[in-house]
């Protein structure tokens, strides 16, 4: 038996027959879509980003070489890989400055993005014994003790099937890999201190050797340190640098002065992004508004015939609610499909050039958010439609049809 | 004025009764009376056809006995039912269901099939008559096992010669061939009373007489039928003629 006609139907056909005026209205609210999604997305992984940086930065204060405190908090906040150290001895000596409750040495060395490497990477040398800062993170992934040429790799490291990762010409075991956290430690593999004059030594065998011979196994590229209770860090530098006048050259980082410069910049970008996506909507709402009081006007005629026919003005309600929610649930996914074709694949990338932190939030977080986005972009065709149904609903239906001639 | 069709049993309740309807417009600021104090009883069976220049009324009235327009004055009783006493639902049902309206404008929904425009005010109330059987004599059982309200839909179209167009859209049809199936259209819920304006305006002789037939044969079988026109051919057709000139309805 044939399947008849029913007014459930009209809202798909009206649709199917004005390809140009669904295509104009579903363009209006994906682009709504994009905009909600995408922006609170990239909004969500900024905010994300800056509380993963505020964990992993346990520090009060580094410590690092003259003319060397920019390069470290570039490598704390974006993906920028630095060489640079002094002397254990001098590290040791600022170790003993009054007011420190803990203190650990770290060295970073960059590696080369040539044949021998398999990508520039960050390497961290860290003492087990004394850290505090990363090891605790280390932890939460791996319990051993990391052995001598061993190595735990951050998240966006890619690690060979195998294992291991391609440095200098040698192949170094990985025993862990850390969870992102949308620093620049994502993109840095982590050694024992005894194992750096191993990597020294590799490099000077395949390229350009990365810090001369004699300073291998006494380099130090930053003290991190944790103040006592009752000293704030300004006050530690000062103590550490009345033990030495050189010392007065020494770069201080203070990474909570870090987080929150970092704050600032990833506020008002946030706060922009939400600025720009609320005139967006503001706009899109009016050009809705805009786009369904002319379809009324124009489509006066076919709601009068409805009502002529018998149809009540919810029935007619309906039709109109309809169209305007399918039109919105559309535009709503496809907005979230291309704000997620935009975002999800390309988060290392992001991260890189708005230099900060930036986490991708879970999967749970994304499919709620596309559900928002999808149920907000309905929302706003169905309230737009109110308009259209408001005019109709008014007056008798002859009088409509003639105003529809 | 009050008017009655000939030979009414005065104890037997009409199927439309119209009691001293007024409609008031305002042009260029001044009150008319596009229709005035008219009255005027259908039986079930009747054929009134009502007949005058433009701009007279006919279609204000016809329209307020279908609810479209609402009275300055006066009152309509549809099958014992007061249209102004209606809500939006019973108001509604009684277009769907009691009347059947052919109106002046074209008002077939464009984005419908012929087909679909015809049945789709069969499928308003659940409870009416979508799915029963085809009312008048079936052509040769083509359709015969399919969708009884499409059966009834092709029906109607091929009486009003017009069933070969059931899958065009509306845009593709003349301005006669739109106006056969908006009598299809009309007919689809077998109404007691069945409105027509002008219901032969943009046809020709043959098809004047097929839809004009048709007309008869529905008050023939019971349906009372009000009819405005201008046509002499279709006017021959109906029980009782009248004039309606400035508002006032009078016997032609």
């Amino acid at each position: 038996m044939d399947t008849h006609v029913t007014l459930r139907d009209l809202p798909l056909a009206n649709l199917a027959r004005k390809p140009l005026r669904t295509t104009a209205l579903l363009a209006v609210v994906t682009v709504l879509a994009v905009a909600l999604f995408g922006g609170t997305m990239l909004g969500m992984n900024l905010g994300n980003g800056m509380r993963s940086m505020e964990r992993r930065l346990g520090a009060d204060l580094m410590v690092v070489p003259q003319n060397s405190a920019n390069q470290a908090e570039a490598l704390l906040t974006g993906s920028n890989s630095s060489t640079f150290y002094f002397t254990r001895d001098i590290a040791r000596k600022v170790e003993r400055a009054d007011g420190i409750a803990q203190a650990t040495e770290q060295t970073y060395i960059s590696s080369l993005a040539a044949a021998c490497c398999e990508e520039k990477l960050q390497i961290i040398g860290y003492d087990p014994a004394t850290d505090f800062v990363i090891a605790p993170w280390v932890a939460s992934q791996f319990q051993g003790e990391l052995e001598d040429g061993q190595m735990v790799a951050g998240a966006n490291v890619n690690v060979s099937t195998d294992g291991t990762i391609e440095l200098y010409g040698r192949s170094w075991p990985v025993v862990a890999q850390l969870a992102n956290t949308g620093t620049g430690l994502d993109n840095s593999v982590f050694i024992n201190q005894r194992t750096v004059p191993d990597m020294v030594e590799a490099s000077a065998a395949v390229s350009k050797r990365v810090m001369p011979e004699e300073y291998a196994d006494k380099a130090v590229s930053t003290v991190m340190i944790k103040v006592k209770d009752g000293y704030d860090p300004q006050t530690v530098a000062t103590n550490i640098k009345r033990l030495d006048t050189r010392f007065a050259d020494l770069g201080y980082v203070y990474p909570g002065g870090v987080t929150a410069a970092t704050k600032t910049a990833l506020d008002a970008l946030t706060g922009y992004m939400a600025a720009f996506v609320a005139a967006l909507w503001a706009m899109g709402v009016i050009v809705l508004l805009a786009v369904f009081a002319a379809s009324a006007n124009e489509r006066k005629r076919e709601f009068a015939s409805l009502r002529i026919m018998g149809a009540t003005r919810g029935m007619v309600n309906g039709v109109i609610a309809k169209e305007a929610a399918a039109v919105g649930a559309a535009g709503g996914v496809i907005g979230v499909a291309l704000g997620a074709l935009g975002i999800l694949p390309f988060s290392a990338l992001i991260g890189s050039r708005l230099q900060l932190p930036y986490l991708q939030a879970g999967p749970w977080t994304v499919i709620g958010l596309a559900l928002l986005a999808i149920v907000c972009s309905t929302a706003v065709g169905v309230v737009s439609s109110f308009a259209v149904m408001g005019r109709i609903s008014r007056g008798d239906a002859d009088i409509i049809l003639k105003e529809g001639r | 004025m009050t008017v009655e069709t000939e030979k009414r049993d005065p104890d037997v309740t009409p199927l439309l009764r119209i009691n001293d309807l007024t409609r008031t417009f305002t042009r260029r600021g001044k009150p008319f009376d596009a229709v005035s104090h008219v009255s005027l009883d259908l039986d079930a069976g009747g054929f009134v056809a009502i007949v005058g220049r433009s701009g007279n009324g006919k279609s204000t009235l016809i329209n307020m006995v279908a609810g479209l327009v609402r009275p300055t004055g006066g009152s309509v009783a549809v099958d014992g039912a007061r249209v102004a006493d209606l809500d939006d639902r019973g108001l509604s049902l009684l277009r769907n269901r009691t009347i059947g309206f052919v109106t002046q404008e074209q008002t077939l929904l464009g984005n419908l099939p012929v087909l679909d425009n015809v049945i789709l005010p069969a499928t308003f109330f659940p409870d009416g008559k979508a799915g029963s059987e085809p009312s008048g004599e079936r052509g040769d059982g083509e359709w015969e096992g399919r969708d009884p309200l499409v059966d009834r839909a092709m029906l109607l179209l091929e009486r009003l010669g017009v069933d070969d167009l059931a899958g065009c859209l509306p845009r593709e049809l003349s301005g006669g061939e739109m106006r056969r199936v908006s009598i299809a259209r009309a007919l689809i819920n077998d109404p007691k009373l069945i409105i027509a304006d002008e219901p032969t305006g943009d046809l020709d002789a043959d098809s004047t007489t097929t839809v004009m037939r048709l007309l008869r044969e529905r008050a023939d079988s019971g349906a009372g039928v009000l009819m405005v026109t201008h046509d002499t051919d279709a006017i021959g057709y109906a029980d009782t003629v009248y004039r309606m000139d400035a508002g006032t309805l009078s016997r032609a």
